[in-house]
């Protein structure tokens, strides 16, 4: 399909909203973003060991899980950002669909004074379905440069 | 109603080896002392051998006594440990985590560690095979037959880790486990390979992760434990194992994954354990082997200071794998135990806390390891033995380490 100004912006903004849910923690809003054969990972290079390593892979219904459990788990409650720059929107493969490469910088503001610190940063590829009327996110991929998040994180980037 | 300032400092009526001064776990000068009389003197895993397959790879390691390390694989396969430090202006020999000498560097030719500094070669050995510019400069006064690196003892065993001791006088590394992994090693039999590797710095003394991965009272916090394992038969009976030196096991258990709602089904196991079982051994003074059938993972604490602690996480499978039962032990390890998973964050949030809470040392008078319930689970014997051997090589009393002395603030 051809990328118009149109298409571009769409994409933008479903990948803009993406980030929105995930950071108010509205999973239902950000799973009604998602295709029923949604993938998403999460993978990052370790020079220390010379490998690739995938650190969280889901489908739809295993993302679902993970995220209907949430309430039941202790976890790190200071909030996280998810800002992203867009760098480029091509056609995949002549179907109705694109694939997106966006820059991703995740802050993590404390509750207790509210100080921003750069949590991470990476690069999300996003496969996105533009057929329907909503775009629909297909697959995300979050490549991380950072390796050091600290105690860890529940909720996916 | 909470207690007045009087009753909080008042010592508990427990005998002294169930309560614990956290004074152990803020003072800098004990950090000091365990550097020394503990970590220059312990067997510590400093990486896996899968991490340099090659001859000529290297890799790095930050040791808790304060040294860096370089470890490298020699032409005959033997991997060398030694002091990452040029004999000649005291320069750092390697910067990078891992990587090849096969090459040339920029400063110098293949086969070396050249020094970027001044260019000192030495081979993978550590032997000092060019000094440039030797005779003009130093005439017969220096050669380089006397500047070797300085040599780390170093072991390669129980699943292929690979372990350093700075203590030239050290027992054998079979010594030291005092028999803690013969427990396991049937789980150890086959060749592993490292697949995961990440570091968590966390604000608190390494003892505190090495006391939450010696108790199991804590599975009060995972909704995965409860559900996996606390709620079901087998849990009850794990019971502590203690080995001379501080080492402990956790006896294995059938773990119900199917009980936790978005698992997937085990079907493969791991050498000696079938498919959902859980095997744990804890080494003194801060290594964790702990296999889920089909995944390992194991930790490694490396103080740096006596406030915070770096711990090394690394995931393994068995070198035979085929492509999709690795991708199995990969995701079935990361759902628990990586940055993302159910479990692990969970654990350094509670080091974390205890880290916070503890950091004015005047705080918390006492902290309690009392637990008595046969060295079953929930047990706290696990922490106890750890201090047992704490107590013999730093010569301080974990109830009372400075022989009722008062407090700075008292």
């Amino acid at each position: 399909m051809k990328v118009t100004y149109e298409v571009e912006k769409a994409a933008r903004e479903m990948i803009s909203a993406s980030c929105d849910t995930m950071d108010q923690e509205d999973f239902g809003a950000y799973l009604a973003l998602c295709a029923p054969e949604f993938q998403y990972a999460i993978r990052v290079y370790s020079p220390e060991i010379r490998r690739d390593m995938t650190w969280l892979e889901k489908d739809y219904e295993h993302m679902k899980t993970l995220l209907d459990l949430l309430p039941k788990q202790n976890r790190d409650r200071n909030p996280i950002k998810r800002h992203i720059s867009v760098r480029e929107v091509t056609s995949t493969n002549g179907k109705e669909e694109v694939t997106v490469r966006s820059d991703l910088q995740v802050y993590r503001v404390l509750l207790d004074g509210g100080e921003a610190q750069v949590f991470a940063i990476g690069k999300y590829t996003d496969r996105i379905d533009m057929s329907g009327d909503e775009p629909k996110l297909l697959e995300r991929e979050v490549r991380l440069d950072s390796r050091s998040l600290g105690a860890g994180y529940h909720i996916p980037f | 109603m909470a207690r007045t300032a009087e009753e909080w400092r008042k010592r508990p009526e427990l005998d002294s080896n169930l309560i614990v001064d956290p004074r152990i776990y803020t003072d800098p000068e004990i950090f000091r002392e365990e550097q020394e009389c503990i970590f220059d003197k312990s067997w510590l895993v400093a990486c896996h051998e899968s991490e340099m397959p090659e001859p000529y790879d290297f890799r790095t390691y930050q040791h808790p006594g304060g040294h860096n390390i370089i470890l490298v694989r020699d032409e005959n396969n033997n991997i060398n440990a030694m002091l990452n430090i040029c004999p000649h202006r005291g320069n750092l020999l390697i910067y990078e985590p891992s990587g090849s000498i096969k090459g040339a560097s920029p400063s110098g030719g293949p086969k070396r560690i050249t020094c970027l500094f001044h260019a000192w070669a030495f081979d993978a050995t550590g032997e000092c095979v060019d000094i440039p510019r030797c005779a003009e400069g130093y005439q017969d006064r220096v050669k380089k037959e006397d500047y070797g690196l300085r040599g780390v003892k170093v072991e390669v065993g129980y699943g292929g880790f690979v372990w350093v001791n700075m203590d030239e006088n050290a027992p054998t590394l079979k010594e030291w486990l005092g028999g803690s992994l013969d427990a396991i090693d049937d789980t150890l039999t086959e060749p592993l390979e490292v697949f995961h590797y990440h570091r968590a710095v966390i604000d608190g003394n390494f003892k505190m992760w090495h006391d939450t991965n010696s108790e199991f009272y804590h599975d009060y916090m995972h909704y995965h434990n409860r559900i996996t394992g606390m709620m079901h038969p087998g849990y009850w009976d794990r019971e502590y194992r203690t080995f001379e030196g501080g080492h402990a096991q956790v006896t294995d258990m059938q773990l119900k994954y199917e009980s936790f709602k978005g698992h997937e089904k085990r079907e493969l196991g791991w050498p000696g354990l079938a498919p959902g079982r859980w095997a744990l051994v804890d080494l003194f003074p801060g290594i964790t082997f702990n296999i889920r059938a089909p995944s390992m993972r194991l930790d490694t604490a490396i103080p740096l200071g006596h406030n915070k602690v770096l711990v090394e996480f690394r995931g393994l499978g068995l070198k035979s794998d085929t492509p999709e039962e690795r991708a199995i032990r990969i995701r079935d390890h990361n759902s628990i135990w990586g940055p993302f998973g159910r479990n692990l964050p969970e654990d350094l949030l509670g080091t974390y806390g205890q880290g916070r809470a503890l950091s004015d040392p005047t705080d918390a008078p006492y902290v309690l390891h009392a637990r008595l319930e046969g060295n079953k689970i929930h047990d706290e014997v696990g922490m106890r033995h750890f201090l047992e051997r704490w107590q013999e090589l730093v010569g301080r009393d974990p109830s009372d380490p400075y022989h009722n002395q008062p407090r700075a603030a008292e």
